[in-house]
C-alpha cells in the first residue's frame, strides 16, 4: 500500500472550504448559526411541552421533534452526510433539579462509546424487535419512540438527498433508515448518524467511537475482497468522515489498533487506512488513538509514527496491557476490559456496553492538602507523622466526604437525564430495562479525576525540607505565608528552589511518587458505589489544571496559578531532559489508573526528522511503556512557533496542536491555555 | 569502586547527537585547545566557575548580603558583578532562587557520574545508544575518563568517547579497547591555520587519529565548519581525503557553526573573539555536505 496516495479533488475541495468556514468562525468546533438556533428553539419547545412527564420520555419527545423538524440538507460533494453544527447554549452544564425542571435540555454528560457494531449488525428493524420484548413501562415507551425517531432522521436525510440530487447519497441513507448497512459507506454512514443523534440528545461533549477499525472492518473486508472499493476510495471516504467530526464535538475520540484478549492481533487494512487518512486531512477531529500491544506490526507503527510527525498532536498512544489491567481492578473482566476504547481525552472503557461516567468527579489533591494543614497543628513532630498525618486525612476525608458526593452525583445523574437514544445503543440497557444513566449497561464505571499530583509532591518535598530537616521555616510560618499568598518573596523562591523536584529522575521523590500514588488509587478503586457502580481513578481532570481555583501551595506557587497536568511533574521543574521526566512519571501507578495517566511530551521538530527521527519516537513509547507508563502523546513543536502564533495569529491559523486530550488549533484557545502550552514546550512537556 | 574524581560540567540526558540512539553525554571540564569558535567555552578552565545570567536576576540583593568579597552590588542600574575580586566560593549561588547565579563544574566521583548516566539504561537499550565522554577535552582528565570508560562496560554501556584528538597516543592506546566509537574532530587541515585557530599543532591529532584507526578503533570523523574560516573548498577535499585513508571510520560529520559561545562566554565573564554571530542558513550547510560527500565514499551528515 503506497502512502504516497494523493487525496481526491472532492476531499482537496472540501478541505478547503472547511479551512475557509474555520476562519469564519474562529473556534476548533464548526458551528452554525442556523442550525444553532433551530436546535434551541427545538429543545426549548420540546421540554417545555414535556413539563411533568417522566425525564426519560420528555427526552424521547425531544428526539422525535428534533428527527421530524431539525433542518436537513447536503453540502456540495459530501459523501457522509447529516451535520452536527449545533450546541445548545446550557451544552454540557450541570444544572440543578430546579432548571431541568424549568425546561431546558439534558445534558447527559456525554463521555461514551456506545455499541456501534451491534446497531450496525441489527440495523434499526431488528433493534425494535428487541425492544418489543422489553417490560411495558416508561423505558420501553422512550427506547421505541427514541429509535422510530432515528428512522425518521435518516429517511429525511434520504429525501433531502434525492431532492439535491445527490441519488447516490439517497440510497445510502434509505437503505439504512431501516435496514441493517450492508456496505462500507452505508455502515460509516450509520455511524455518523448515531453521531449527530447522540450529540442532540446528550447535549455534550465526547461521544467517542471506540473501536472504530475493529466494528467497521467486516464491512470493508468485503468491498475489498469483492473489488467494488480499493484503498483510495476509502481514504476518501474516511477523509470525508473526519471532516464531519470537526463539527459540533471537541473531543470524539476513535481507536486503533490492538489485540483481543489472547494477545491475538487484530489490526487490519482499516487501521492503516485511519492512521493515513488523519495524516493526510490533518484536521483536529476525530483524536486518534491508538493500542500498543505486544503484537504490533511494523506497518503500524510506521503509519502511527509518520502521523505523530505531521504535527497535528496525534496520535495519542495507550498501553495495552497496563490499560487492561486498571480496568480489571475496577471489576471488569478481562474479556471486557480488553475490548477497551478511549473516551474524550485519555479515559478507557469497555466499548459499548459500559456506562463509564469518566468525568464523573474532580478531586484536588493541592487543595486537600491545604484542608490538612490548616487543621494539622505540627510542632513536635517529625516529616514521617505530617505525611502519615496527611495520607488518614486524606482516606477520611475520600470516604466521609467526596465518595457521598460521588454517589449523590451519580444519583442526580440518574433522575436528571436518562437519556432512551443512548441507552438503546448500549448494550446491557435493553435486557435490563433500565436507561444507561439508571445502571442498565453490563458495567458501570464512575471516573474520579485527581489533580495536581506533581504539585502535591513537589509541596510534600519542600515542607521536608525546608521544615522538618532544615528547619528554615515552622510549620506555622508557612501556613501563614500560604494563607497570605506569599507576601515573603524569599521564602516563595525559597520553596521553588527545593531540589529533587518530582520529574528529575530522584530516586526518593521516585518512591514518593510511588507509594502515594499507589495510595490515592487504591483507596479511589477499593470502594464500590452502590448500584453496582466502580470509581476508577486518573490522575487528570480536563483543563482544572489551568482553570480551578487552588490556593497558594508549599512548592512556591502562588493563589490561582497553574497546577501540574495529568500525572506529569509540578510547574517548577526546570532542566531535566525528558527521560527523566519520563523514569520519574513511570513510577506511578498506572495500573490502577484506567480512567487516564496522560503524558505528553514535547519534541523539536529537529530531533524527529526522517526515519532515524520517527525511530526515536518509538523508542522513547517502547521504553516508557517497557517500565510500566500507561499513555505518551507527543506536541512537535517549538516553543517559538507557539510565541509567534500568540503574536501573530493571522498568520499562525492552521497551527494545530494537542491542548489536553484532544487537538486544536492554537489560535483559538484561551489566552491562559496558550501560556500553558508554551511553558510546557519549553519544558519538554 | 574507584576513589578517582573529576570534574564534571554537565550531564546531559537525552542525547541524540553524540553518537548513535538516546545516550547520555558527559561533559568534563578542561580543554588544552583554545578554538576561536568554541561552543563551550564554560568547558576550557580546569575549575569550577561562577555564572551569571544578568535576565535572570530578580535584583534581591541576597547574593550581595553573604559575598564575602563585596563581588556583587544591587542598584538602581542593576547588578554589577566585579569577577576579578571574585573567590569562586558559590555562597551568591547558594541564595541565588531565580538562578541567575550558578557554579558550573562539580567535583564529581565516578560512582556518582555512573549513578546518573545508569538511570536512563531502560532508554540505551531501546534505542542502542549509550555513554558519550565529551568536553572540554576528556583525555586532559584521563584516569578519571578511564575509570569512567571501566566502569560503564562493567554495565555493558556502549561508549563514545568525543575528542579533539590532542593527548598523548600511548594514552589513546590505553583506553581504545573500552571506546566502541571515537568522535574525533577536525578543524582544520592546513597545519598553520590550525595552531592559529585553535592554539595547537594539528600533525600530532592526525598521527593519532591514523594509529588508532590502524589499531581497529571505530570513529566518526567531526568537522566543525566555521564561515570565513574554514568553509573552504580545499578543507572540505582534506576532510574526504582524511576520511578516505581510515578503515575503520563510520562517517563524517559536519557540525555547523553556531554561536551560542557568544552568550555562554558573556555569561562568565570571557571575551568570545568570534565575529560570525549568526547561524548559517540551511543552503549553506548543504552545499558543505555536498562539497565533502563529492570526494568520498563514507557517507557525510550534519552532526
Amino acid at each position: 500500500m503506497s502512502t504516497e496516495r494523493k487525496l481526491t479533488a472532492r476531499v482537496v475541495r472540501l478541505r478547503a472550504e472547511l479551512e475557509k468556514e474555520f476562519a469564519d468562525v474562529r473556534r476548533h468546533m464548526l458551528l452554525c448559526d442556523e442550525e444553532q438556533r433551530a436546535f434551541a428553539e427545538i429543545s426549548n419547545r420540546a421540554y417545555a411541552a414535556g413539563k411533568g412527564r417522566p425525564e426519560v420520555l420528555r427526552c424521547a419527545d425531544f428526539l422525535k421533534l428534533f428527527a421530524e423538524t431539525m433542518p436537513v440538507g447536503i453540502r456540495k460533494d459530501e459523501l457522509i452526510v447529516g451535520s452536527q453544527r449545533f450546541t445548545h447554549p446550557d451544552w454540557g452544564r450541570y444544572l440543578s433539579k430546579e432548571q431541568l425542571e424549568e425546561g431546558g435540555p439534558h445534558s447527559n454528560h456525554g463521555h461514551i462509546i456506545v455499541d456501534y457494531g451491534r446497531i450496525l449488525r441489527r440495523g434499526i428493524s431488528s433493534a425494535r424487535k428487541e425492544l418489543k420484548s422489553m417490560p411495558q413501562g416508561d423505558n420501553r415507551e422512550a427506547f421505541i419512540l427514541a429509535l422510530d425517531a432515528f428512522s425518521t432522521f435518516i429517511r429525511r436525510h434520504s429525501e433531502a438527498c434525492a431532492q439535491a440530487g445527490r441519488d447516490d447519497i439517497a440510497a445510502v441513507c434509505a437503505n439504512i433508515a431501516e435496514k441493517a448497512p450492508l456496505t462500507f459507506q452505508e455502515a460509516l454512514q450509520m455511524v455518523w448518524f448515531i453521531q449527530i443523534f447522540l450529540h442532540a440528545e446528550g447535549n455534550c461533549a465526547a461521544i467517542s467511537f471506540g473501536r472504530f477499525d475493529q466494528y467497521l472492518w467486516p464491512y470493508l473486508k468485503l468491498e475489498l475482497a469483492k473489488e467494488r472499493m480499493d484503498a483510495g476510495d476509502v481514504l476518501e471516504l474516511l477523509c470525508c468522515f473526519f471532516m464531519k467530526c470537526c463539527e459540533g464535538d471537541e473531543s470524539q475520540n476513535l481507536v486503533v489498533g490492538g489485540a483481543d484478549l489472547d494477545g491475538e492481533s487484530m489490526e487490519n487494512a482499516l487501521s492503516l487506512l485511519v492512521l493515513e487518512a488523519s495524516r493526510k486531512i490533518k484536521v483536529w477531529q476525530p483524536s486518534i488513538s491508538v493500542r500498543i500491544g505486544k503484537d504490533v506490526s511494523e506497518k503500524f507503527w510506521k503509519e502511527a509514527l509518520l502521523l505523530s510527525t505531521a504535527g497535528t498532536g496525534m496520535p495519542s498512544f495507550f498501553n495495552e496491557t497496563v490499560v487492561q489491567a486498571g480496568l480489571e481492578k475496577a471489576g471488569v473482566p478481562a474479556a471486557r476490559a480488553a475490548d477497551f476504547g478511549i473516551v474524550g481525552c485519555y479515559e478507557a472503557a469497555p466499548q459499548g456496553d459500559s456506562y463509564p461516567m469518566t468525568v464523573g468527579a474532580g478531586v484536588s489533591l493541592p487543595s486537600i492538602l491545604w484542608d490538612f494543614m490548616k487543621t494539622y497543628p505540627g510542632g513536635n513532630d517529625d516529616f514521617t507523622n505530617f505525611y502519615s498525618e496527611f495520607k488518614s486525612f486524606f482516606k477520611s476525608h475520600y470516604e466521609q466526604k467526596l465518595l457521598p458526593s460521588f454517589v449523590e452525583r451519580w444519583e442526580h445523574q440518574k433522575r436528571s437525564c436518562p437519556s432512551p437514544f443512548e441507552s438503546v445503543c448500549v448494550t446491557g440497557c435493553i435486557e435490563s430495562g433500565l436507561a444507561a444513566e439508571e445502571g442498565g449497561a453490563k458495567f458501570n464505571l464512575f471516573g474520579v479525576n485527581i489533580l495536581g499530583l506533581g504539585t502535591l509532591i513537589d509541596s510534600l518535598l519542600s515542607i521536608k525540607k525546608l521544615i522538618y530537616d532544615d528547619n528554615e521555616f515552622t510549620l506555622a510560618q508557612m501556613k501563614e505565608q500560604l494563607g497570605q499568598n506569599f507576601p515573603d518573596r524569599k521564602l516563595l523562591l525559597r520553596c521553588r528552589s527545593v531540589p529533587g523536584k518530582y520529574g528529575s529522575d530522584n530516586a526518593r521523590t521516585n518512591l514518593l511518587a510511588r507509594e502515594l500514588s499507589t495510595f490515592i488509587a487504591r483507596i479511589v478503586i477499593s470502594k464500590p458505589m452502590p448500584n453496582g457502580v466502580r470509581p476508577y481513578p486518573g490522575f487528570f481532570w480536563f483543563g482544572a489544571d489551568v482553570t480551578a481555583k487552588t490556593p497558594a501551595s508549599a512548592d512556591g506557587r502562588m493563589d490561582n496559578d497553574r497546577l501540574s497536568y495529568g500525572c506529569g511533574p509540578g510547574v517548577f521543574l526546570e532542566g531535566p531532559a525528558i527521560t527523566s521526566i519520563l523514569n520519574s512519571v513511570s513510577n506511578m501507578d498506572h495500573g490502577s489508573c484506567a480512567c487516564g495517566n496522560p503524558m505528553t511530551i514535547s519534541l523539536d521538530k529537529g530531533d524527529v526528522g526522517g526515519k532515524a527521527g520517527t525511530d526515536r519516537i518509538r523508542q522513547i513509547i517502547e521504553t516508557y511503556f517497557s517500565q510500566g507508563g500507561s499513555h505518551l502523546q507527543f506536541n512537535i513543536i517549538s516553543p517559538e512557533d507557539l510565541r509567534g502564533a500568540r503574536e501573530q495569529p493571522e498568520d499562525h491559523q492552521d497551527l494545530t496542536v494537542r491542548i489536553s486530550g484532544y487537538s486544536a488549533r492554537f489560535v483559538t484557545l484561551d489566552p491562559r491555555w496558550q501560556d500553558a502550552l508554551i511553558e510546557r514546550a519549553e519544558k519538554g512537556m | 569502586m574507584t576513589q578517582i574524581t573529576g570534574k564534571v560540567f554537565d550531564i546531559q540526558k537525552f542525547s541524540i547527537n553524540d553518537g548513535p540512539g538516546i545516550r547520555t553525554t558527559v561533559f568534563l571540564k578542561g580543554c588544552p585547545l583554545d578554538c576561536l569558535w568554541c561552543h563551550n567555552p564554560e568547558s576550557k578552565g580546569g575549575d569550577p566557575e561562577i555564572s551569571f545570567i544578568s535576565e535572570k536576576c530578580i535584583l534581591c540583593g541576597y547574593c550581595a548580603a553573604v559575598c564575602p568579597n563585596k563581588c556583587h552590588a544591587i542598584s538602581g542600574k542593576g547588578h554589577s558583578y566585579d569577577r576579578a575580586k571574585c573567590l569562586r566560593c558559590g555562597k551568591c549561588t547558594m541564595e541565588c532562587y531565580s538562578k541567575a547565579l550558578e557554579v558550573i563544574g562539580k567535583e564529581m566521583s565516578v560512582e556518582e557520574v555512573m549513578s546518573e548516566v545508569l538511570k536512563d539504561v531502560p532508554f540505551y537499550e531501546t534505542s542502542n545508544g549509550g555513554m558519550t565522554i565529551s568536553g572540554g577535552e576528556p583525555m586532559a582528565q584521563f584516569q578519571f575518563t578511564k575509570a569512567l570508560l571501566e566502569e560503564a562496560k562493567r554495565h555493558k554501556l556502549h561508549n563514545c568517547l568525543e575528542t579533539s584528538g590532542y593527548a598523548p597516543m600511548e594514552r589513546y592506546r590505553e583506553i581504545f579497547r573500552l571506546v566502541d566509537i571515537f568522535l574525533f574532530d577536525f578543524k582544520e587541515s592546513e597545519p598553520a591555520r590550525h595552531l592559529k585557530c585553535t592554539g595547537v599543532p594539528q600533525e600530532v591529532i592526525i598521527r593519532n587519529l591514523v594509529e588508532l584507526d590502524s589499531l581497529g578503533a571505530k570513529s566518526v570523523l567531526r568537522c566543525p565548519i566555521i564561515p570565513k574560516i574554514n568553509d573552504r573548498k580545499s578543507h572540505f577535499k582534506e576532510i574526504a581525503k582524511l576520511a578516505d585513508r581510515l578503515s575503520n571510520i563510520i562517517e563524517i560529520n559536519i557540525l555547523p557553526y553556531h554561536p551560542l559561545g557568544k552568550s555562554k562566554s558573556s555569561r562568565i565573564g570571557k571575551e568570545y573573539p568570534m565575529s560570525c554571530k549568526e547561524f548559517p542558513e540551511d543552503d549553506e550547510v548543504r552545499s558543505w555536505i555536498e562539497a565533502v560527500q563529492d570526494s568520498t565514499k563514507v557517507p557525510v551528515k550534519k552532526g
